[in-house]
């Protein structure tokens, strides 16, 4: 009894001297649970194995896949896709949307056939993409940059159009021109929105690139999930789909929602609500 | 999208509605004429590169005397309807009900966030295995797609509700059932639509995806069968159906009740269009 809570009493000190171990078990320990749960399943034998593999058997397959199949070389791969298709689709959307949020009239005008842009989609596209440009990484990039275009194109207008105008009002005052207005007032008004817009349409690009990998490339993650239907592994479909959600966490975690919080503190100007 | 409100914009005049409907429709006017334009004779555009809005058009009524085109948008509609009531439904239930309680929610949160990020067409390989080439995977992906932004919105809406607002119900003697009732769900409102409305729009597309690789039939067919076969007018007329639903749905439905729920319970005075 002692013993016990003497160790509990350490890992709780533990854990409030290393806030990042207590981040840690914050955010892993919740999948403890819901792991034990599938192995029950998997014990009491309600689908075959082939169907359900144990969770043991998914970090099994992992290595598997590392040292006998190249997965690196395919997670690299896909990596390069949608980053690529990533920074087309963020060049691309601050463009547009800072011509459009800068003219009232464009704005007024595009709104419409923006929208329904989006509302088609990169799927209703893909088979177009492919007809025009085959199957090649080229139409992968395409279809993942018009994903990501639309929430930054959104967040680029929208963040301009919250600046407030006795900002760029002063710099004109002053003596400053439009060119000034644009880079030293509204485009750092707008690099929050702007990066909240990324970050989400990254999220959504990310699906996509798994997507058009597994409709039309020979090497990548997605191809690796699709490739594995066909052989019935269950574990290496599930390789692929814990690699894919742990990129992206790690991605969005580490680089963009810091990057996001650093560029609300140092420009945002926006009235946050709540 | 977590565009943050402000009251510092532009004030936007007012100004008729038919205005703004002919000012929007100018560049569909425009982009349909320098299609017409490309694909005829001065533009010198091949057929096999981009077909002539005639001829779209010509096979659009072909496949609609044929009952094909009917069949395909009832048949995903359907579908749609089915994964997204399923999801929704328990989205916003198992949200409410995790949200409640403060600890609960703390526990599953790293678990919404991780499926939620997992959520949609990545399951396909592994609804095609579990549930087999059929309607049952692509309505599987629909759910899947919907249920995880729709439960996570919900979650995230909950927790922002101020929790002197449930104190208070308690000390002016309400019961549990009347801070979720007359608190929390109204609190949560905004952001269980901002779930629905990325849901649909998300759900929609994970539905063209799934068909594309699981099923039979539907626009998703129509499109895909339209690369393999070569059939540009196919995937042309496929395109514009699939955004013409999507968005049809979103200002339909979403973008009026958001809109409204935002005014009635919102915290910030004016919803993003």
């Amino acid at each position: 009894m002692t013993a016990a809570s003497a160790v509990y009493y350490r890992l709780a000190m533990g854990l409030a001297e290393r806030p990042w171990l207590a981040a840690l078990f914050r955010n892993l320990g919740p999948f403890v649970p819901l792991i034990a749960a599938w192995q029950i399943v998997v014990l009491l034998r309600i689908w075959p194995r082939s169907f359900l593999p144990a969770p043991a058997a998914v970090p099994q397959a992992f290595a598997f896949l590392v040292t006998e199949s190249d997965l690196p070389g395919q997670v690299l791969r896909t990596i390069y896709r949608v980053t690529a298709g990533g920074l087309a689709g963020l060049g691309l959307g601050v463009l547009l949307g800072a011509m459009v949020g800068t003219s009232r009239g464009l704005h007024e005008a595009l709104r419409g056939l923006i929208d329904y842009l989006q509302a088609v989609g990169e799927i209703g596209w893909l088979p177009l993409f492919i007809i025009w440009s085959g199957f090649n990484d080229r139409t992968i990039i395409l279809t993942v940059a018009y994903t990501v275009f639309f929430p930054v194109f959104f967040g680029t207008m929208a963040g301009i159009l919250a600046v407030p105008r006795t900002l760029a009002n002063s710099v004109l005052t002053l003596g400053g021109g439009r060119r000034h207005v644009l880079w030293e007032v509204l485009l750092p008004g707008a690099l929050p929105a702007i990066i909240t817009g990324f970050r989400v349409g990254m999220g959504f690009g990310w699906r996509t690139v798994i997507l058009a990998e597994m409709l039309i490339a020979q090497l990548g993650l997605g191809v690796m999930m699709f490739e594995a239907r066909s052989f019935f592994r269950v574990d290496w479909i599930l390789v692929g789909m814990v690699v894919a959600g742990v990129l992206w966490l790690v991605t969005d975690r580490f680089v963009l929602l810091p990057l996001e919080s650093k560029t609300i503190q140092r420009w945002g100007v926006q009235v946050v609500e709540r | 999208m977590a565009i943050p409100a402000t009251s510092l914009s532009r004030p936007v005049p007012r100004q008729p509605a038919w205005q703004t409907t002919a000012i929007r429709a100018v560049p569909f006017a425009v982009a349909l004429a320098a299609w017409w334009l490309a694909t005829s004779p001065w533009g010198g555009l091949p057929r096999y590169v981009l077909p002539s809005p005639g001829a779209v058009l010509d096979n659009a009524l072909e496949l609609y005397a044929k009952g094909t085109l009917v069949s395909a948008i009832l048949s995903s509609i359907g579908r749609m309807l089915l994964g997204f009531a399923f999801g929704s439904v328990l989205g916003v239930g198992l949200g409410i009900l995790v949200g409640t309680n403060r600890a609960v929610a703390a526990f599953f949160m790293p678990l919404a966030r991780f499926f939620q990020a997992v959520a949609g067409v990545i399951w396909i390989p592994l609804a095609v295995l579990w549930f087999g080439l059929s309607w049952k995977s692509v309505t599987f992906i629909i759910f899947n797609t919907v249920f995880f932004l729709v439960f996570y919105n919900t979650l995230m809406g909950v927790q922002t509700v101020p929790r002197t607002l449930a104190n208070s119900i308690l000390t002016l003697g309400g019961s549990r059932w009347d801070v979720i009732w007359e608190a929390l769900i109204p609190g949560a409102l905004p952001g269980i639509l901002v779930g629905l409305r990325v849901g649909v729009g998300y759900g929609w597309r994970s539905l063209i995806a799934a068909e594309i690789i699981a099923s039979g039939q539907g626009l998703g067919v129509l499109i895909w069968e339209g690369q393999r076969l070569f059939r540009i007018p196919d995937i042309i007329l496929g395109l514009f159906l699939i955004g013409l639903i999507s968005l049809t749905m979103d200002k339909l439905v979403f973008a009026p009740l958001q809109a409204r729920t935002i005014e009635r319970w919102g915290t910030s005075a004016r919803a993003p269009q």
